[in-house]
């Protein structure tokens, strides 16, 4: 069995402490987001050997998170995956796919509550409040 | 300067059996740069597990691909009796991993075949098929599927294997061994082999490193890294475990790893076939994972370390379940050996890097 080791971090330490890994030798495993209460969380995964810890931040749809691409090459595809599901900005990161990574037919289907998500509805909401025009033979039909 | 052409490569390209996209950026006949396009088949897979039920959600995670599909039943299971403090039956543990180890025998016969027939060998690409078909046959026998076996949940099996179809699993496998050394011999010495994949997407150790590569790929360029070697589950059982290691880090020394896993997972069927004790097959799970509970599990997978992630809200559904497969971990290390590589070469180099689009995708 995988050790459960999770730790909480701040933004502001995120770099630091994803440098320290890597300077330990310790490599990325995973970025993993959730959406909790109108925020999402992160929770990046390292290992050595058979040792593997998490970190974890939550972040809101404001924030713009560091990206570990400097650090951790690898990175990048979960970063762009994480902004196309869950609508979080993530700075220098590269490659940056803006938004082009994952097509989804709804924005960041993953967090509803997220800024592009809620620019959407209201969109649709406006939409569905426009009366649609009849077609011709509709309008025939009523007239008739 | 040389003129740069852009080339697109795939979703549809006749050595690549999933969807993936390249732009490969040319100078003549090299290739300067190559940005990789996924999200042809994503099916939203992690969502739905906020709308079934934790223990029926096994069976949806066999559905994410037709290869891994024993794999991501188990990788999930595993993170639930993580989450819940589930204690699987030793005989269960072990059944697993005999599955699992057929399913890495049945993925790289796969691979393999795919390979030959990418550099053109027919006849290789059908013989170890022809070999593969009978891996498919004993999943079918032990569990009435060839692709989805349903032989997995949580807590446990659903499926015993009898100790005397066990001993005719060895008899079979036994069989196949004679004929796919010779397969190997092919692989390894023959020279029009060689000559299509020796320097082929090198990738040095420092690199492999680097780019958190995984699987078979990493331990092509030296890297000795296997979660075999940790002892979960029936694994543990094993009197010595010692991952397949190549230093060339070429397209010829993936190759190479895979051929020889074949063999390594034989062995310990054998082993774990002698060692498998008797008793319960399944421990009966009850209640819900507890509300914000949270756990880990990897697997190897035959591409490489999978990483699984759960998380309970009380309920029955779980709030958040995530897999991380080794194609996305493989990606950034595979666009870098397409760098500097021949136009020609651009096909087999992806292929030797095993990518699995439908685990990646979810």
């Amino acid at each position: 069995m995988d050790p459960q080791v999770f730790f909480d971090s701040e933004l502001e330490q995120l770099l630091l402490r994803v440098q320290d890994y890597q300077q330990r030798g310790w490599r990325f495993v995973n970025l993993c987001g959730s959406s909790v209460e109108g925020q999402v969380e992160l929770l990046y995964s390292f290992a050595q050997g058979k040792q593997l810890e998490n970190l974890r931040l939550l972040v809101s749809n404001e924030q713009s998170v560091p990206s570990l691409s400097a650090i951790f090459v690898n990175s990048f595809f979960f970063e762009n995956e994480t902004h196309d599901l869950f609508g979080v900005n993530f700075k220098g990161l590269a490659p940056n796919f803006g938004g082009r990574f994952y097509p989804t037919s709804v924005p960041t289907p993953m967090n509803p509550a997220s800024a592009q998500a809620q620019a959407r509805l209201q969109e649709v909401e406006a939409l569905a409040q426009v009366p649609s025009p009849s077609s011709p033979e509709q309008q025939e039909r009523q007239d008739g | 300067m040389a003129k740069h052409t852009v080339i697109p490569f795939g979703p549809q390209h006749p050595v690549l059996p999933e969807p993936l996209h390249l732009d490969l950026v040319l100078e003549d006949e090299r290739v300067v740069e190559a940005i990789p396009q996924v999200g042809f088949i994503h099916r939203g897979l992690e969502k739905l597990v906020e709308k079934r039920d934790f223990q029926t959600f096994v069976n949806i995670t066999e559905r994410i691909c037709g290869i891994c599909s024993f794999g991501h039943s188990l990788g999930y299971s595993q993170t639930i009796e993580n989450l819940m403090g589930v204690e699987v039956p030793p005989r269960a543990e072990v059944l697993r991993v005999i599955w699992h180890e057929l399913s890495r025998v049945h993925s790289h016969l796969l691979w393999l075949g795919l390979l030959a027939d990418a550099f053109g060998f027919e006849n290789l690409f059908m013989q170890c098929w022809r070999l593969r078909e009978r891996i498919l046959d004993i999943f079918e026998r032990t569990t009435g599927g060839r692709v989805i076996l349903s032989a997995c949940n949580v807590g446990g099996v659903n499926q015993d294997i009898t100790n005397e179809d066990l001993r005719g699993i060895v008899h079979i496998l036994e069989g196949l061994v004679d004929e796919y050394n010779e397969l190997v011999n092919t692989f390894l010495t023959d020279s029009s082999v060689a000559n299509r994949l020796r320097g082929v997407g090198y990738l040095s150790k420092d690199q492999a490193r680097d780019f958190c590569t995984v699987g078979p790929f990493a331990r092509a360029s030296g890297i000795a890294e296997d979660i075999r070697s940790y002892g979960y589950g029936g694994y543990g059982l094993l009197s010595a475990f010692e991952p397949v290691v190549a230093e060339e880090g070429d397209g010829y020394a993936r190759c190479k790893v895979r051929a020889l896993e074949v063999l390594q997972s034989i062995q310990i069927i054998k082993e774990l076939v002698e060692k498998i004790p008797d008793g319960e097959l399944s421990v009966r799970v009850k209640g819900s994972p507890v509300a914000g509970s949270v756990a880990v599990s990897r697997l190897e997978q035959p591409r490489g370390e999978c990483f699984y992630y759960a998380k309970g809200n009380g309920s029955k559904y779980l709030s958040r379940f995530r897999i991380r497969t080794p194609t996305a971990q493989n990606v950034a290390g595979m666009v870098h050996t397409l760098q500097g590589c021949d136009f020609a070469d651009v096909p087999l180099n992806i292929l030797t890097i095993d990518p699995c689009i439908s685990c990646t995708e979810r």
